[in-house]
């Protein structure tokens, strides 16, 4: 760096969150020496607007190309101050900011000259890197204004009208021969009493006769290339026609898989013993006496938490340890559908925790008064279903009855089974979601960025990233709607460009960054004579596997390039006079 | 062994008059508040359990039951307003009836027709019976009817005595055979009759005074209603109400005991002593009555504000009785002779006996099975209550 840096260092108080334990001014004394540093001043809340704006006048006044504050941590403030930057007319890649409440005054409390030296050391850091920071620009990339959805179940489909209804031109794949997914067969759904396949019917109608949506059906997406605002992804077709479509974004919204219980598993197997879907399947077709293979029944009992919140056992090596929201619902719900067909049909629900949320707990306080009976067991002890006497008998142990085994005579076991992760491999190993420990696609974080992946362009919605009811299924494929719609209508999208850069000199083309990357953002490409890697800018999340691993040190990341981490080393080395 | 659950128990303790069980869902306030549950003797929820699930085998061997005075404290502070005070009192319902070999008891409870039918027939009976003896054959003296009921003197009276003891030798032994059948279900959880064994002779002394004690005074129901006070007061507080017709009936019954030894034992006209007695007991008597039946009509409290047809027949007898009673005493002061007399003392006569006969199968049995249960509740938990 031939040319002298004009820096301007900035130390927040933080109320007292950090000047208690760091002695801020000690801090600023032991900084103005340092070659590069122009202006070093402490602030009470250097985040206040106040601060800013005479953080931005200075910047202006003195001319700074550097800037470094030393506050709270980046993932509270980087962007104020990134912003702060932009208004003094100073590019945001060139402000650094310095941890010194997360990683020093908190961690220090109770030494407070340690502190501050700590302080010193970080600080003389983080102006060595900014020292060597350069100008930087966002990656602009333009997005095509077509989204396609995989899964046309009623998430897929209520976020491909929603979408179409905003002027997107909308792809709804479905591996199926029709839409609709598990909603069309599930009958009769609580509280609002619609049927499934009602509602199914009426979406499907709306995509028939909306311009904007193409619906595809027994198609499978075969491959998927591209990145954020600009994705080629093939679709086979029946008949193994495949179309290739230019999309901006995808929704995933491909449901889940109902829990398959193991043989033998709360009787699972033995006749008479059924699994929720198929209990309302037959109350959806009985008029009249409810009968079960010929025979009249007169008692039923629901298990619950059957394939959801499993414990490890020899039995079940990978347990399911998730709760899978719906099931507490359906069954309360399907013992009104039982009691509307026969109120004088015995019910007994063996739960472990009812969990009807909301407004659904109306349906659980209409099962109990209506009469049928809530019986409580605990993972220790689950009910066992065996025949006796020709007839199915439950035996439970009973927390709400001093842990006393019962016996219940039943005609019918139903097995309130949970959702599980379907096994997509194919679409998997194209779309590179990443899962959570349950197996369902993870989103970036479950509060704040709950129907992001970590593919930026890639958003996931309904049971595909997690059980949830239909109401919650709706309302995630409305939040994909909206991040799609923010994506795609403003016409391009701003990257970050703190990602990887291959230096062509250096490189030889191992592969081996091509191996190491999650995101697929590594291409080879020719140049002259020779071959190369070259880092795809709209995929790079800049998160640095292909740094370690290249034998050429090829590769680095903006933002964190060796020089510059040479550089922090060597001033937070650098001795302190003891404060 | 898992103990079965049976709908048909359910149901029918709840038609013995439970509260709405549905509403349960088990939070265990009324036991919380409860001031009589305590340690294994923890009721109401676990009562209201075994009725909910129709668990017949628990249920029919749980004293707790009998531990329970309705203050209704667990009625009042039900959130969900399941009324655990008036299924305990179903509970109790249960019991006899199931204690019962005659299986008259349920029928009673069950059934109001059946009640009304069989208070009629068994009237029409021993009005029958009751002409028959006082008509002409009387052997000891003077008939007190007179001539014109001669129409019903054709029974011999050494049958009808035969019948009477014969009916009197059953009715102990029904009445034995029921708290036989109570002690070994209560003693069922324990491990039966053996379980007796268990205890020392200074148990049984602890115990049996603790149960005269409590007779006595009353002191548990007394913790019932004073936890939280009652916002009555005293004298119509059922301690104090449930006293008086308590203490009545065995002043009644000691005068009845003294003209039975005299009058008809002795062949003495000697009334010095039994007459206010029995006066006295009518009269105390006659308030508790008269206080209970104010306060069912009210229904200001969870313990009045039902009422089933066994509790309106019992308070209907007593006080029919009670008033009859003084009215015979009057008439006999004035000498007056007449059909309405003769009807007065017959309807007194025949009701006081059907009394005796349907109420302790009933009502009345509690007077044998709560003091069985406590004696049981005191050899089990010496310090119970302290």
């Amino acid at each position: 760096m031939t040319q002298k840096r004009r820096i301007g260092v900035y130390i927040c108080h933080c109320g007292g969150n950090i000047s208690d334990y760091v002695n801020v001014e000690k801090v600023a004394d032991a900084v103005k020496g340092v070659p590069g540093v122009e202006v070093a001043k402490t602030h009470v809340f250097a985040c206040s607007d106040a601060s800013q704006q005479e953080m931005i006048n200075e910047i202006k006044e003195q001319h700074l190309d550097g800037l470094v504050v030393a506050s709270c941590s980046p993932k509270l403030h980087m962007f104020t101050f990134r912003g702060m930057a932009k208004r003094a007319d100073l590019n945001p890649y060139q402000y650094i900011q310095v941890n010194l409440r997360e990683q020093c005054s908190w961690a220090h409390t109770s030494d407070k000259i340690g502190a501050t030296e700590k302080g010193i050391h970080l600080l003389r850091a983080g102006i060595a890197k900014c020292a060597l920071t350069h100008p930087l620009n966002a990656i602009r990339v333009e997005t095509k204004p077509r989204v396609l959805v995989i899964g046309a179940g009623v998430a897929g489909m209520r976020a491909a009208i929603m979408l179409a209804d905003m002027g997107l031109a909308v792809y709804l794949v479905e591996r199926e021969n029709q839409p609709g997914g598990w909603a069309r067969v599930t009958g009769e759904q609580g509280p609002e009493k619609q049927n499934g396949d009602q509602v199914v019917s009426a979406l499907a109608e709306r995509i028939r006769q909306h311009d904007n949506i193409m619906l595809y059906t027994g198609a499978e997406v075969v491959s998927k290339d591209g990145s954020i605002g600009d994705f080629t992804v093939a679709l086979r077709l029946k008949g193994s026609e495949t179309v290739s479509l230019n999309v901006g974004a995808i929704i995933v919204a491909t449901g889940f898989a109902p829990y398959q219980p193991r043989a033998g598993e709360y009787g699972w197997g033995l006749p008479g013993v059924v699994s929720l879907a198929d209990f309302r399947q037959l109350l959806s077709e009985t008029k009249g006496r409810l009968e079960y293979q010929g025979k009249p029944v007169r008692s039923v009992a629901f298990i619950y938490c059957v394939g959801s919140r499993q414990t490890e056992s020899e039995t079940c090596p990978e347990p399911n340890a998730y709760c899978s929201r719906y099931c507490c619902s359906a069954t309360t719900h399907t013992a009104g559908l039982l009691r509307q067909l026969d109120a004088k049909i015995h019910q007994y629900h063996l739960y472990r925790d009812v969990r009807t949320y909301g407004a659904l707990e109306k349906l659980y306080e209409k099962a109990r008064t209506d009469g049928a009976l809530f019986l409580r067991w605990t993972p220790e002890k689950p009910p066992r279903v065996e025949t006796k006497d020709g007839r199915l008998s439950v035996l439970v142990t009973d927390t709400l009855t001093g842990n006393e085994e019962l016996e219940i005579g039943a005609d019918l076991v139903v097995l309130a089974t949970g959702m599980e992760p379907r096994q997509n491999e194919g679409l998997n190993s194209i779309l590179k979601i990443p899962e959570s420990t349950d197996g369902f696609y993870k989103e970036i974080h479950i509060k704040l960025r709950p129907v992001e992946t970590v593919i930026d362009g890639v958003f996931v919605a309904g049971a595909a990233q997690g059980p949830k009811a239909l109401a919650e299924s709706v309302a995630s494929a409305l939040a994909a709607v909206a991040k799609t719609g923010g994506l795609l209508k403003k016409g391009f999208v701003d990257l970050e460009p703190l990602i990887a850069k291959v230096n062509p000199e250096k490189c030889t083309w191992c592969d081996k960054c091509l191996q190491a990357c999650p995101y697929g953002a590594i291409k080879r490409i020719h140049t002259g004579e020779k071959e190369i890697a070259l880092v795809i800018e709209s995929l790079c999340k800049g998160e640095g596997a292909c740094v370690p691993v290249c034998p050429h040190d090829a590769i680095e990341i903006e933002g964190y390039r060796d020089d510059q981490i040479m550089a922090m080393i060597d001033a937070s080395l650098k001795e302190v006079a003891t404060p | 062994m898992a103990t079965k659950v049976d709908p048909q128990i359910s149901q029918r303790v709840r038609e013995l008059g439970a509260g709405d069980l549905n509403q349960c869902y088990h939070c265990g306030t009324c036991t919380a508040i409860c001031p009589l549950s305590e340690g294994d003797a923890s009721f109401p929820r676990r009562v209201l359990r075994n009725i909910q699930l129709g668990l017949g085998d628990r249920l029919v061997a749980s004293p707790e039951p009998w531990l329970c005075y309705y203050c209704g404290e667990c009625s009042d502070s039900c959130p969900q307003k399941a009324d655990p005070g008036e299924t305990m009192a179903a509970a109790r319902r249960y019991l006899i009836s199931k204690y019962d070999p005659s299986g008259l008891a349920g029928l009673m409870y069950r059934s109001p027709a059946f009640l009304v039918f069989f208070t009629l027939l068994l009237g029409a009976l021993l009005a029958f019976f009751h002409l028959s003896i006082h008509v002409g054959k009387h052997a000891a003296g003077e008939a007190p009817f007179p001539s014109h009921w001669a129409a019903f003197a054709w029974i011999p009276y050494e049958t009808i005595h035969l019948v009477g003891l014969a009916v009197g030798g059953l009715m102990i032994l029904v009445v034995f055979a029921g708290l036989f059948n109570a002690a070994r279900l209560m003693l069922k959880a324990h491990g039966g009759f053996a379980a007796l064994r268990r205890y020392k002779v200074a148990d049984y002394r602890r115990a049996t005074m603790q149960l005269a004690h409590e007779i006595a005074t009353m002191k548990r129901q007394g913790d019932c209603e004073s936890d939280p006070p009652s916002s009555e007061p005293w004298y119509v507080q059922p301690r104090f109400t449930h006293g008086t017709i308590l203490a009545g009936f065995v002043m009644l019954l000691i005068a009845t005991t003294l003209d039975f030894f005299f009058v008809f034992g002795l062949k003495m006209q000697f009334y010095a002593v039994a007459r206010p007695l029995g006066i006295a007991g009518g009269l105390v008597m006659l308030y508790g009555l008269l206080v209970y039946a104010w306060k069912r009509m009210r229904r200001a409290t969870a313990n009045t504000k039902t009422t089933t047809p066994a509790d309106i027949w019992l308070l209907f007898f007593l006080i029919v009785l009670d008033v009859t009673g003084f009215a015979l005493l009057v008439i006999t002061a004035a000498g007056w002779k007449g059909v309405a007399s003769d009807v007065i003392l017959l309807v007194h006569s025949v009701m006081a006996m059907e009394f005796v006969l349907m109420f302790t199968l009933t009502k009345i049995a509690h007077a044998l099975y709560r003091p069985l249960a406590l004696f049981l509740h005191f050899l089990n938990a010496p310090k119970a209550g302290t």
